[in-house]
C-alpha cells in the first residue's frame, strides 16, 4: 500500500500517517528486544517509545481521549521498567572503561531481575498483539 | 497543542514550530545559566528531546534542510546525556564513596560539556534563524512513501526522496 503526503495534507491526515509509521517502528523494536533483550535493543526500544509517545501527545487531538490515555499509560510503564535496566547497562559499561570489577555481580543480578520483568511485559504486550489494537483503537488506518 | 484543522499540516507546522523553537531558547537559556540544578538540567534535556521528535515528526514537509537543525540539536541532547549517564551511575553505585568522587569529577567535566556545546547552539542570530526556517514555507511538492511495509519500518532520520531544499522552500515562500 502506497500513500503520498503533500504539505497540503490536512493535519489530520498527516498526523494519522505519522502514527502509522511511528508505530510500525515501535513494533518492531519491541520484537528486536524481545528476541534479544541486550543494551542496545533496550536503548533503540525506549527511543521508539519516545517517539511515539511525543507524537500521541503532540496529535493528541486527533484521536479518542480514551485510548490515547489507555496507551500512555502502558507506555510509561515500559519506560519506568527499561528505565532500570538502562541504568545499569550504564553502568556496568561505565565499570568496563574504568576497569572496576567490584560492582558488576550485583549490577548483573539486578539487570537480569529487571529483564525478567521486561521479558514478561513484552510477552504480554506480544500475546495482545498490541501494535494491531493501538492501530485499531487509535483509527490508523482510515487515511 | 491549539491545531487549526481547518489548514493544512504545512500551515500548522509554520504556525506551531517557531514559537516551539522560542520557548525551546529560552528554557535552555534558564536551565543553563547558573548552578545546573540537576532537576532543571534533566527537565531540559527530556525538553530537549521532546523538541527534537516533534521536528522529526515534520522533517518530511521540510525536507532534508532541517537535518542541519537536527544535527545541532543532537549534539546539545549528547552533551546534557553525558550529565546523565554519570547521575544514573551515581545513583547505581551510591554505596560507593570512592567512585562517587570520581564520578562527581566526571560530571562536572561534563557540565562544561553542556555550557560549551549550548553556546555554540545559542550563538548570535540563531533563534532568529531557527524562526525564520521554522516559519518558512514547507516543500509543496508531494512526498512518495515507499511501501508502508510492518517489519521494515524506514529511519526516522533518513531523508525522504524527492523533497525540496532551502531555494526551493524560499522560492515556494516567494
Amino acid at each position: 500500500m502506497a500513500q503520498t503526503m503533500t504539505a497540503q495534507s490536512t493535519l489530520q491526515d498527516y498526523a494519522v500517517e505519522q502514527m502509522n509509521n511511528l508505530l510500525t517502528r515501535l513494533a518492531f523494536q519491541v520484537h528486536r528486544a524481545a528476541r534479544k533483550p541486550g543494551a542496545d535493543e533496550i536503548h533503540d526500544l525506549r527511543v521508539s517509545v519516545r517517539r511515539f509517545s511525543q507524537a500521541l501527545e503532540f496529535f493528541g487531538a486527533f484521536f479518542p481521549k480514551p485510548e490515547v490515555k489507555k496507551i500512555r499509560r502502558m507506555l510509561k510503564r515500559m519506560m519506568q521498567l527499561t528505565s532500570s535496566i538502562r541504568d545499569r547497562d550504564i553502568t556496568l559499561e561505565f565499570l568496563k572503561e574504568t576497569g572496576h570489577v567490584g560492582h558488576r555481580p550485583r549490577l548483573e543480578k539486578e539487570r537480569s531481575a529487571y529483564q525478567r520483568q521486561f521479558s514478561e511485559m513484552l510477552r504480554r504486550w506480544s500475546s495482545r498483539n498490541f501494535s494491531a489494537k493501538w492501530r485499531n483503537g487509535l483509527s490508523l488506518r482510515s487515511v | 497543542m491549539k491545531w487549526k484543522p481547518a489548514q493544512s499540516a504545512a500551515e500548522n507546522a509554520r504556525a506551531v514550530l517557531p514559537r516551539m523553537a522560542r520557548k525551546f531558547f529560552e528554557a535552555g537559556r534558564k536551565a543553563i545559566a547558573g548552578d545546573h540544578p540537576p532537576d532543571e538540567l534533566h527537565r531540559f534535556r527530556l525538553r530537549t528531546k521532546r523538541f527534537r521528535y516533534t521536528l522529526e515528526l515534520f522533517q518530511p514537509l521540510y525536507g532534508p534542510g532541517m537535518e542541519g537543525y537536527l544535527k545541532s540539536l543532537r549534539q546539545l541532547q549528547g552533551a546534557l546525556g553525558k550529565v546523565s549517564d554519570y547521575r544514573a551511575i551515581r545513583r547505581v553505585l551510591s554505596d560507593d564513596r570512592e567512585l562517587k568522587k570520581q564520578i562527581d569529577a566526571a560530571v562536572k567535566g561534563k557540565l562544561k560539556d553542556v555550557r560549551r556545546s549550548w553556546r555554540a547552539f545559542d550563538s548570535a542570530g540563531e533563534l532568529k534563524r531557527w524562526r525564520a526556517y521554522l516559519g518558512g514555507v514547507p516543500s509543496q511538492r508531494a512526498t512518495k512513501r515507499a511501501s508502508t511495509k510492518r517489519t521494515k519500518p524506514r529511519q526516522a532520520t533518513k531523508k525522504p526522496p524527492g523533497m525540496a531544499g532551502p531555494k526551493a522552500l524560499a522560492q515556494a515562500a516567494g
